[in-house]
């Protein structure tokens, strides 16, 4: 059975890779190497980008028994060394070594635990001064209980109803949600390459939370309760809340608004960009349960978490401390009215274009919010920083 | 499995043998999709009320058909088998009843109408035909005694020069933008009424704000809708997915298929066609605000299997829920003056009598009638339907000393979830003898054939397993017994397949049909239609069109074949006429949809656009006339339908707002015309279908060679109607 490229249900990281395809990114290091990511034993093959064909390499030795001469030793006062932990490094290096750089930068400040049914996502606060840490709940989740994911079975089978209008879509986001957000925002590996990064980085973080809570939540996908489902695509092998799709697309269409606002450039500052990335992400999270490997309340989940780590990430580009943490309460997901609650997916519920910046609200029963208890100065990442300023740039107008 | 025929003996026999395979055979797979039993299904009937005596004109009223109700034998509480729609107001219920009824009822109350139809039994029933269509849960309806009381609001003022343009349809995105118009800065709904048939239903002792009562669905007003318009309407743009959830008009939790939430609705783009005007287009906003809609959705699922002409059956709510609400408007200047009024109903069937006598042949005329009786200004618009080559329509003539028998090949497809049918009309409006001519019906797979005579009137056979249920029935209905002029014989089939487990199934493949008189008969001509079956575009796989196989008959164009000279195809390609001389008993001519057969209801065929555009082609889909009534020989004219060879169907409103869409078909001609209509009727002109006919024949005059002939395009295309939504598909285009 075939499970590479792009096609794969679990490669969701891996295609990424897809914007190799668009030519010049490959040469550059390839971003379409992010694909190894999906395992992450392989991040060493980042490093191996297209290089040292065998013909040059033998070339090489020889040529330099031709003409190196006699070997001369170096005073080190001659090299002046480098500044260290200094961001002017990050453009000297390959964006698949940056990845690495990011990765760290990230996923070394998010934690995780299990316990009593609560899933708990934690941000790292680190003061390196004292040097002290505290874990700051960043996403707690609870799946919903079986009556609800029965009553959303009958969902998933009507929405099934959509697949014929929809499968072209379906197939082409099996793929990343990069492709249906640069139909929005110019984004193009060659004119924005620090956004593309930024997004990867976006997709990354996305993936890297949202695979533990699957595994840790453990729901079953649709195709496990009922034999008349029968999705359109393969039913990846994780876990059916949340929706990866969601979370991913909830997370990167979250992080290139933000970073369009920022900009300050005409028109980003419009909500209509916001008000169709947020469209598109929602399209790509039902499109999933048209297809019919997830429920709408995964795509809630999904799309609570996503907006969290993108406005999490935001922050964190931007030197800022996180201050807030969401709950998803999926036991919560009903009307009150009882046992069936039937309720689907609307992205509305979960976004306040008024608030600033627009984001996540918490004006359902099931969403909350948390503050963090701050009790240390929290560190920035630096390079993440740089590639938030980097990406930025790349939205001003020329003037 | 073993079929063996029942013959029935005349006491037995009964006065609607389609309403009794239905309410007692197809019931088997109702019942299965409703999950209830099958006794306890709802129906809806459209009925014709009996004559309170012969030689009046005076109706048995719904009263007295609800009093008679309960001396059939059912027990004296009506309300466990029948309800008179609580849309009929108190005023219309103890009055001569209209030609045309709706009832919802149970199997019981049907069978008992239907019982016995040797003897008259008006005077018992209150009932002289019925068709009994749709299918319920109790829970579907509200099973409400009294009348629906709500106050209507004041009347609407309308601007002189207004038209208001009615659709019937299946999947109207009504919020769409060509819908809407912005008043003082607000958007406001064009759409003044819709009842939304598929919507969800409210209790309503407790309504939304901005809806009205309706025993099925939703019902809202335009003010309704405007404040669900903007409460969805979020940086600019209409949440489509959230509005038509707010308005109950989707709701995946409950409803399998849901048109308004595809890419393409039939329903939006046909009332784009007709009313549909760009919101923010100074050009069309004066004109918008002189459009009001009213828009009625039929049931997806009544629309999903066209066999039972469930649609159909709607029609007489439907257009007593326009009537009814065509009243609250009125022209502002000069003051209390009616507006005109145009209906646009896009459906159309393969069957039926072809004469007028149909039940929606006779509503339709039953409405316009009463418009001109309350003198406003009313015209109702109707596809010729898209049969053309469906090779569905069959030509019988029998004459001479030898050879007084026609066999049709009848081909019933397998995996057809639908019932099939075959309904061969005869000529002769006369009452004939039980010997002018017999139907023998034998089937596939050593099922002995069968005869029924043309014994007055009604005989029937059934076909039954050894456990005695029933998979087929053939009959002969006389001339005069319910409204029809011209008897017929009716061959009915269950479906062949099914996913669920409600057989036994009939069996498919090569049916026999053959017509036979004898030399005393005489002359003997008939014509055969098979009802429509198919699965419509962008429904879920249901049912398979089963057509007549005639070896004689062309299909594709072959050289030395004598073909009619504006057909023009490439060798192989497809005939859109009947060669001159075919020996086929399987014709184009004739097809023209039953619906569309009536006096009273402007016909519209479809044609295809080439260059230069006074040489287009009729589309080869687009039905063809005669048909059994004089008055209305072909459709009355033809528009576009298709703007090219490459490039099928015209463009109108998709579902999503923004969305424009291509749809082909003489459902996408018909609501050109209607707003052709709705201008000239808003200045005064006449548009009955003499007035389109003349208005079609001057912009396709008779000098033209390539003029279509009347029997499929009328007084001819109408080559000057604008192209509304479609001039990016033209690069050059016509003038």
């Amino acid at each position: 059975m075939a499970h590479s490229g792009g096609v794969g249900p679990e490669g969701s990281l891996g295609s990424l890779g897809s914007l190799g395809s668009l030519g010049s990114l490959g040469s550059l290091g390839s971003l379409g190497s992010l694909g190894s990511l999906g395992s992450l034993g392989s991040l060493g093959s980042l490093g191996s980008v297209g290089a040292n064909p065998p013909l040059v390499a033998q070339a090489l030795i020889t040529s330099r028994d031709g003409i190196a001469g006699t070997w001369e030793p170096v005073q080190y006062t001659e090299v002046t060394a480098n500044h260290q932990e200094d961001t002017a490094y990050l453009e000297r290096l390959a964006p698949a070594v940056r990845t690495s750089v990011f990765a760290l930068e990230i996923g070394s400040r998010i934690g995780f635990n299990f316990a009593n049914g609560n899933a708990k996502v934690f941000h790292l606060q680190t003061d390196f001064q004292l040097p002290d840490t505290k874990y700051q709940t960043l996403m707690e989740m609870k799946r919903p209980t079986r009556e609800i994911f029965a009553d959303q079975l009958t969902m998933v089978a009507n929405y099934a109803d959509l697949r014929p209008d929809r499968s072209g879509e379906i197939i082409a986001q099996l793929a990343t949600p990069l492709e249906f957000l640069r139909a929005i925002a110019f984004v193009d590996p060659e004119r924005t390459p620090f956004t593309v990064e930024l997004l990867g980085m976006s997709l990354w973080l996305a993936n890297y939370v949202e695979m533990r809570l699957k595994y840790s939540l453990s729901c079953k996908r649709p195709i496990e309760w009922s034999p008349q489902i029968q999705p359109m695509i393969w039913t990846p092998t994780h876990g059916s809340l949340p929706s990866g799709h969601a979370t991913e697309a909830f997370c990167m269409a979250q992080v290139l608004w933000l970073l369009l606002r920022e900009s300050g450039t005409s028109p980003y500052s419009g909500d209509l960009w916001g008000e169709m990335m947020m469209r598109q992400a929602a399209r790509i999270a039902i499109n999933r349960t048209v297809a019919g490997v997830h429920f709408p309340v995964d795509s809630v989940a999904g799309a609570v978490l996503g907006l969290n780590l993108g406005e999490y990430l935001v922050k964190r580009c931007k030197r800022e401390q996180p201050d807030t943490g969401w709950k998803f309460n999926g036991e919560h997901f009903h009307d009150g009215s009882g046992s069936a609650t039937n309720m689907d997916f609307n992205w509305r519920d979960y976004y306040d274009f008024s608030s600033s910046p627009p984001g996540l609200s918490d004006t359902t029963g099931w969403v909350s919010r948390t503050n963090f208890q701050n009790s240390i100065d929290d560190a920035v990442s630096e390079p993440l920083g740089w590639l938030w300023a980097r990406a930025k740039a790349e939205w001003h107008d020329i003037t | 499995m073993v079929f063996t025929w029942n013959e029935f003996d005349a006491g037995d026999i009964v006065l609607n043998p389609s309403a009794d395979f239905r309410v007692n055979t197809v019931s088997r797979s109702i019942a299965a999709d409703l999950a209830i039993p099958e006794d306890e299904i709802w129906w809806l009937i459209a009925a014709n009320p009996a004559k309170r005596d012969k030689d009046s004109d005076g109706y048995y009223s719904l009263d007295e058909i609800w009093d008679l109700s309960k001396k059939l034998g059912l027990g004296d509480d009506p309300k466990k088998f029948l309800l008179i729609p609580p849309e009929y107001p108190e005023e219309v219920r103890g009055v001569s009843a209209p030609p045309v009824i709706s009832l919802y009822a149970r199997r019981n109350y049907i069978n008992a109408v239907n019982d016995n139809a040797v003897k008259e039994r008006g005077a018992e029933t209150g009932i002289a035909w019925f068709e009994v269509g749709p299918a319920f849960q109790k829970d579907d309806i509200v099973m409400q005694e009294v009348p629906f009381n709500f106050d209507p609001g004041p009347p609407i003022k309308l601007p002189k020069g207004s038209t208001v343009v009615a659709v019937i349809d299946n999947g109207m995105a009504v919020g769409h933008e060509l819908f809407r118009r912005f008043d003082a800065g607000e958007t406001v709904s064009r759409v003044q009424f819709y009842w939304n048939m598929d919507g969800v239903q409210y209790d309503t002792s407790n309504l939304p704000p901005g809806t009205e009562p309706s025993t099925v669905g939703n019902a809202w007003t335009g003010k309704g809708l405007s404040d669900h318009l903007n409460a969805n309407i979020h940086n600019g743009l209409l949440d489509d997915a959230a509005f038509y959830n707010s308005i109950g008009a989707t709701d995946w939790s409950s409803r399998p298929h849901t048109p308004v939430a595809h890419r393409l609705s039939h329903g939006t783009h046909v009332m784009g066609l007709a009313a549909g005007y760009p919101a923010n287009s100074a050009k069309s906003i004066d004109e918008a605000a002189k459009r009001p809609i009213i828009a009625v959705n039929l049931r997806t699922s009544d629309v999903e299997d066209p066999s039972g002409n469930l649609f159909a059956l709607w029609l007489e709510q439907a257009l007593f829920y326009i009537l009814g609400r065509h009243k609250r408007f009125v022209i502002d200047d000069p003051p209390g003056e009616v507006p005109p009024l145009v209906i646009n109903f896009s459906f159309g069937n393969y069957a039926g009598p072809h004469d007028g006598t149909g039940i929606v042949e006779t509503k339709i005329r039953d409405v316009l009638l009463k418009a001109e009786e309350k003198c406003f200004r009313c015209e109702c618009v109707l596809p010729a339907g898209n049969g053309n080559e469906n090779r569905c329509h069959a030509r019988i003539e029998i004459s001479g000393d030898t050879h007084r028998s026609k066999v049709l090949d009848w081909r019933v497809q397998p995996s057809d979830r639908s019932m099939s049918a075959v309904q061969i009309w005869l000529d002769t409006e006369n009452k004939v003898a039980p010997d002018y001519a017999t139907l023998t019906v034998e089937g596939p797979g050593g099922i002995a054939p069968a005869s029924v005579p043309t014994h007055h009137p009604v005989s029937w056979q059934e076909l039954v397993t050894g456990a005695g249920e029933r998979i087929g029935l053939v009959y002969f209905l006389g001339a005069g017994i319910g409204p029809f002029k011209r008897g017929h014989f009716g061959v009915l089939l269950y479906a062949t397949d099914s996913p669920a487990d409600v057989g036994p199934f009939a069996p498919s493949g090569s049916w026999q049909l053959k017509l036979e008189a004898p030399q005393a008969s005489g002359d003997v001509g008939a014509k055969a239609w098979v009802i429509r079956d198919e699965t419509l575009p962008g429904f879920p796989v249901f049912g398979r069109q089963s057509y007549f196989d005639d070896p004689e008959y062309e299909r594709f164009y072959q050289p030395g074949t004598d073909i009619f000279h504006l057909d023009r195809p490439l060798i192989g390609g497809p005939l859109g006429y009947d060669p001159n001389m075919t020996s086929a008993y399987v014709r184009r001519q004739g097809t023209l949809s039953g619906f569309a057969s009536g006096d009273k209801p402007v016909v519209i065929g479809g044609f295809r656009s080439t260059t230069p555009e006074k040489d287009s082609p009729m589309a080869l889909y687009s039905a063809s006339g005669p048909t059994n009534n004089p008055n209305k020989t072909g459709p009355d004219a033809s528009a576009r339908s298709d703007d090219s060879l490459v490039l099928p169907g015209v463009l109108s409103a998709g579902s999503a707002s923004g969305s424009y869409v291509a749809m082909p078909g003489t459902s996408v001609s018909a609501p050109q015309v209607t707003r052709w209509i709705a201008c000239k009727l808003a200045d005064g002109h006449p548009a009955d279908p003499q007035a389109v006919h003349d208005a079609a024949d001057g912009m396709d005059p008779a000098t033209n060679p390539r003029k279509p002939p009347a029997i499929r395009s009328g007084g001819g295309r109408m080559l000057d109607l604008p192209i509304l939504f479609g001039l990016s598909r033209w690069p050059d285009p016509p003038t």
